[in-house]
């Protein structure tokens, strides 16, 4: 039998993780979780709900330039919330195709950061938006870069007695511009071929990138990272064919994948260059615009 | 009179003008539609009676070899486990096939399939039975497996059965194709291949039994063909079968593989179960035992060369069709019939010469699935016409203008098409409406990276079971005291709303209201054996055994209203629930009038109608001949829009027109249209189910892609061509499987016509396309 604890405040929540945590399941929404428990995948002893601390984790907050994103806000508050609509337009992307109605409606934050296998959308968002993780314990709080969070395909730098809190970052200024994608063989409810999400901001006159910042759900191996040598070939490079031809090469020998029954490794890395140029593009067109709209 | 009744007097008029009768040809709502959207109807797994075992199946873990030993005791140490299941304990026949007796029930010597049943575990509840599953000990001694079929047909090759690796050769030759190539100015040639699909009904198969006085038992499931199911099951426990009870359960979707050996595995291993432990016992199977287990449709790769004259006039065409049947031939020996009598597509071509193979591999098996053949024989015959088209500078269209079947025409088998060849109007009507014309000079002018295109696909269908059986059915209709109408048959409702079709030309000849209907849960010893459920024949077939009972219920309702009417019994009309003479209709009398009247004067109201379609002429060797009474014709459009630097791609719009016969239910018609067609997008676009050294990589919905709402094209418009076929009820043709046939080749043309690439295999993903373009 599997005791599930319901805890209504963050506080009695850490107390009740405080000693045997590695027991304990934490359940956010149990999209994720669920499943894998009806399939004999995971049998945890203890299961701790959350969704009893709403009024503490739910939250969508700015602070100055930062953005604070409570672990139980679902993917539909964020697809619904103004804030997004603009510059952070990759949670609008991801959103879209982010499972189907219900499973929008319920996944939350905090689970797709501690699901962590290699198609969640989120992560490399975030990622790509250089945020930082808030994990919560009755020693305190401490802050993981959400880039060093994945340590295996899904396994997160998170102690036993830790929850996910928030996850924060900065809005990117005027300059500046997200975008994603993910690829699957149908419109909906797929496992991501590849996934990729990018911020890029242009210099002052518009005419050559000053930041670069580019996730995949796959790299080297099978977490979420970053792509650093094609964001170091492209930072202070002007956005031309050739350039972002050059930017492919890079890409392509800097991803190593590989194939299954859904995709080969060579058609997933064609797909990544494509992806590529079209989100550097889009970036750029969408703050060029905006500069002429003065949005 | 009433309005209402002037209304409908006018109607009739009209209809009975064109020789037809009231509700044929209108929308109504099914029987039970009501019922069906509160959630009332019980499916299998609904109520289970009290003290129900579980059973969960054992399968093999190896795709080939011996079994050495089967070691329960582990398992039967759990003390929620009561049974456990193998082939010795099957009391009759240890075996479970459709066609050649290839496939025992349970495995008993050798296994060729990781879809093999080895072991059944009965526990108290289905955790503890997939619990104890896991304890069960199987030694095997393995032998070399094969997946690939053309391994399989090598010399020398291991064998899979005794009797060699081919299950059936089948034929089709007419005149001399080798003259034919000669006289050709061009020919071409290709292989096409396609993949497993799985039928993915909403329901998985599930039976359980109960065990009854006597030693008699009863079986519930899901399940396309009952008495199927009933000598099945009284073949393993070796009883007549008087004392086999099966009746159908609400099922939730069947599309083929609920009439193979599925539904009668599961009936004899709760039959089995259930007399061994004098309790109920159901096998509940999940979506993975369920894909791992059922038939699916084959694989299949096709060689294809067509020959024709530099105007376009096809002049030969031979086909070699390899079809992959698994470890076991279900009614695969039936779909590889179908196949190579449509090999080479709806045209009239004078040297043909056809051979279909099917092939033994260790895979998990095929069988029956929408289509039956079709969508493989068409997706290789209909790919190869556009390439001809090509290679002629021709439009695709006019290519099929010119050698398309029409009246006077003869298809492969020399069978002589007549007036109900409805494929011009279904071509002209689908053009029409898709504006191909237009599109394909505007599509010619594109240039970037976001391409457009359009494909055409035609096809015939021969209709029912034609060379697949002997073609009868029985319907039983009982009006009681109340005036109900109760429709039996031995044919079965799973969702296509074909068994209130029947209702529905019953009522009209009746002339009672449709709501009067109750639909009888079939019932293997209840109703007779009517064939099974299956090549779309209900409507077809099982039409004019409702029509014939009808008729003979309708001479007794005709002269018990002369009686009340005081008129000649040729004056009678009944019509929506209402009789009046046609000389004096001013009187009337109502439906409940006539039933209790002729209750009261003791006529009977309880009858069986019959109906058997003619013999089908055809020669074994040659394969020509008339397989097929009627046939079904179809064409469809799809316009795609391709990423070129991706391959990815949509279907935008699609249009599809066929010629039915008649539709006795138009909306109806429309559901088949609709369906068929997302299924066949389905196998066309993304549906394949993985083996992998003999195990099914994807079973379940995660991994195994069916098209979601956000996959169907935005536009899609269904036409509806009538041109009465010879034997069906009013002239009804079958629709429910060959609209999956056409979106495959249609989608591939479109991308042909958008890109210039041809992706020959299926499903046409959007990794094909792109390796197509970068060759
Ligand atoms: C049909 C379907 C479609 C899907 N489509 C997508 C998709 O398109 N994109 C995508 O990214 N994902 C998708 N998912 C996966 C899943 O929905 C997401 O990962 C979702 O964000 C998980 O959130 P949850 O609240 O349901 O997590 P849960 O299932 O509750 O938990 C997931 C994991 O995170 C841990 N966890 C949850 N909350 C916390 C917390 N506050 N602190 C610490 N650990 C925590 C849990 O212990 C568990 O290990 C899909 C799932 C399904 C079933």
């Amino acid at each position: 039998m599997t005791e599930v604890l319901m805890p209504n405040t963050l506080a009695e929540a850490l107390s009740m993780i405080s000693k045997d945590g590695h027991d304990v399941l934490i359940l956010g929404s149990g999209s994720d979780v669920i499943p894998r428990i009806r399939e004999r995948e995971i049998e945890p002893k203890k299961v701790l709900d959350l969704s009893g601390l709403g009024s503490e984790l739910n939250y969508i907050r700015t602070e100055g330039k930062v953005i604070r994103i409570g672990a139980l806000v679902t993917v539909r508050q964020i697809i619904d919330n103004e804030l997004f609509k603009g510059r952070l337009d990759a949670f609008l992307q991801a959103g879209r195709m982010f499972g189907g109605p219900q499973i929008r409606n319920m996944a939350t934050v905090g689970g797709n950061l501690g699901a962590a296998s290699s198609s969640e959308d989120l992560i490399p968002i975030f990622i790509a938006l250089d945020a930082r993780v808030k994990m919560a314990s009755i020693d305190g709080d401490r802050l993981v870069p959400v880039s060093k969070l994945v340590v295996a395909k899904r396994q997160i730098d998170r102690r036993p007695n830790e929850i996910i809190r928030e996850i924060y970052f900065e809005m990117p200024d005027e300059s500046s511009w997200t975008a994603f994608f993910k690829a699957g063989r149908r419109n909906s409810l797929i496992i991501d071929l590849i996934n990729m999400a990018m911020y890029l901001k242009l210099n002052i006159d518009g005419t050559k990138i000053e930041d670069i910042r580019i996730a995949l759900n796959r790299v080297r191996g099978k977490t979420p990272e970053r792509a650093y040598k094609t964001e170091e070939y492209l930072r202070g490079k002007r956005i031309e064919n050739e350039t972002i031809a050059r930017a492919q090469e890079v890409l392509d020998s800097e991803v190593q994948l590989s194939s299954d029954f859904r995709a080969s490794a060579e058609y997933r890395k064609s797909l990544d260059k494509v992806i590529l140029a079209r989100l550097i593009n889009n970036c750029r067109d969408r703050i060029v615009e905006g500069r002429r709209t003065g949005n | 009179m009433s309005m209402e009744v002037e209304y409908l007097i006018e109607q009739l008029q009209k209809k009975a003008e064109r020789g037809e009768l009231l509700y044929i040809g209108e929308s109504l709502n099914r029987v039970d539609d009501i019922e069906k959207i509160l959630g009332k109807p019980i499916y299998t797994a609904d109520i289970l009676p009290k003290q129900t075992l579980y059973a969960k199946l054992v399968h093999s873990t190896i795709p080939h070899g011996y079994i050495r030993s089967i070691n329960a005791a582990n398992a039967l140490n759990n003390s929620k486990v009561k049974a456990v299941l193998t082939y010795k304990d099957v009391p009759g026949i240890n075996e479970s096939s459709a066609v050649i007796p290839d496939r025992p029930l349970f495995a008993d010597r050798k296994v060729r399939s990781t879809g093999d049943i080895v072991a059944a575990v009965l526990a108290n509840d289905f955790r503890a039975a997939t619990e104890a599953s896991q304890d069960i000990k199987i030694e095997y001694d393995p032998l070399k497996p094969i997946f690939d079929p053309l391994e399989a047909m090598k010399e020398g090759a291991p064998l899979i059965h005794d009797a060699g690796n081919v299950a059936k050769h089948m034929k089709v030759y007419k005149g001399d194709v080798q003259k034919g190539f000669e006289a050709s100015d061009i020919i071409v040639e290709g292989t096409y291949s396609t993949q497993f699909q799985d039928a993915t009904p909403m329901e998985p198969e599930l039976a359980y039994a109960v065990p009854k006085e006597n030693g008699n038992i009863l079986i519930v499931g899901s399940m396309q063909s009952p008495h199927i199911t009933q000598s099945g099951v009284a073949k393993a426990l070796n009883l007549p079968l008087s004392r086999v009870e099966v009746i159908q359960a609400v099922t939730g979707g069947a599309f083929g593989p609920k009439s193979d050996e599925t539904p009668t595995d599961l009936g004899a291993i709760a039959a089995i179960g259930a007399l061994k432990t004098g309790r109920p016992v159901f096998v509940n199977m999940t979506r993975e035992d369920s894909m791992i287990m059922h038939t699916k449709r084959h694989p299949s790769i096709t060689k294809l060369k067509t020959g024709a004259t530099a105007d376009g006039k096809l002049i030969a065409s031979q086909a070699e069709m390899i079809m992959e049947t698994g470890a076991y031939a279900s009614l695969g020996v039936l779909v590889i019939v179908r196949a190579m009598f449509h090999a080479n597509g709806a045209y009239e071509i004078p040297n043909v010469k056809n051979d279909g193979y099917l092939v033994y591999t260790n895979n998990t098996f095929a069988g029956s699935f929408r289509g039956f053949g079709a969508p493989q024989a068409f997706f290789a015959s209909e790919s190869q016409m556009d390439e001809l088209a090509k290679k002629l500078n021709m439009d695709p269209l006019d290519l099929r203008l010119i050698n398309m079947l029409r009246p006077g025409k003869r298809t492969s088998t020399n069978q002589l098409m007549d007036a109900a060849c409805g494929l011009p109007e279904c071509v002209e009507q689908v053009v029409a409406a898709s504006n191909y014309r237009k599109k394909v000079k505007e599509y010619a002018e594109q240039k970037g990276n976001t391409r457009r295109g359009v494909g055409i696909a035609i096809l015939h269908h021969g209709n029912a079971l034609g060379p697949e059986g002997n073609d009868y059915v029985y319907v039983h209709l009982n009006v009681d005291r109340d005036g109900i109408v109760y429709l039996g048959t031995g044919l079965t409702e799973y969702g296509t709303g074909a068994i209130s079709g029947l209702a529905q030309i019953a009522s009209s000849i009746m002339g009672c209201k449709l709501d009067r209907f109750r639909i009888d849960r079939p019932n293997s010893l209840k109703h007779k054996e009517s064939g099974p459920t299956v090549a779309s024949r209900t409507t077809a077939i099982g039409g004019n055994g409702a029509r014939d009972a009808a008729e003979k219920l309708r001479d007794r309702l005709n002269t018990v209203a002369a009686k009340l009417l005081d008129c000649m019994t040729s004056e009678v009309v009944i019509v929506d629930d209402i009789a009046y003479s046609s000389s004096a209709p001013q009187k009337r009398v109502g439906w409940n009038e006539i039933v209790d009247e002729a209750y009261r004067s003791g006529v009977s109201l309880n009858t069986i109608g019959y109906y058997m379609a003619p013999r089908c002429i055809w020669d074994e060797h040659t394969g020509l001949g008339s397989p097929y009474s009627q046939f079904t014709f179809g064409a469809a459009v799809a316009d795609v829009e391709v990423d070129i630097d991706t391959g990815v791609y949509s279907v935008r719009s699609y249009y599809v027109a066929f010629d039915v016969g008649r539709a006795v239910n138009p909306r109806n018609v429309k559901g088949q249209l609709y369906g068929g067609t997302v299924q066949g997008l389905g196998y066309a676009t993304m549906e394949e189910l993985v083996h992998k050294d003999g195990r099914v990589l994807n079973p379940n919905l995660k991994d195994y892609y069916i098209p979601t709402s956000l996959d169907i094209p935005e536009e899609f418009v269904p036409i509806i061509v009538e041109k009465g076929g010879a034997i069906g009820p009013f002239g009804a043709k079958v629709v429910a499987e060959p609209p999956i046939v056409l979106p495959g080749p249609a989608v591939r043309n479109a991308i042909l016509n958008a890109t210039g690439w041809s992706v020959d295999s299926l499903p046409i993903t959007a990794e094909k396309v792109w390796r197509e373009g970068h060759k």
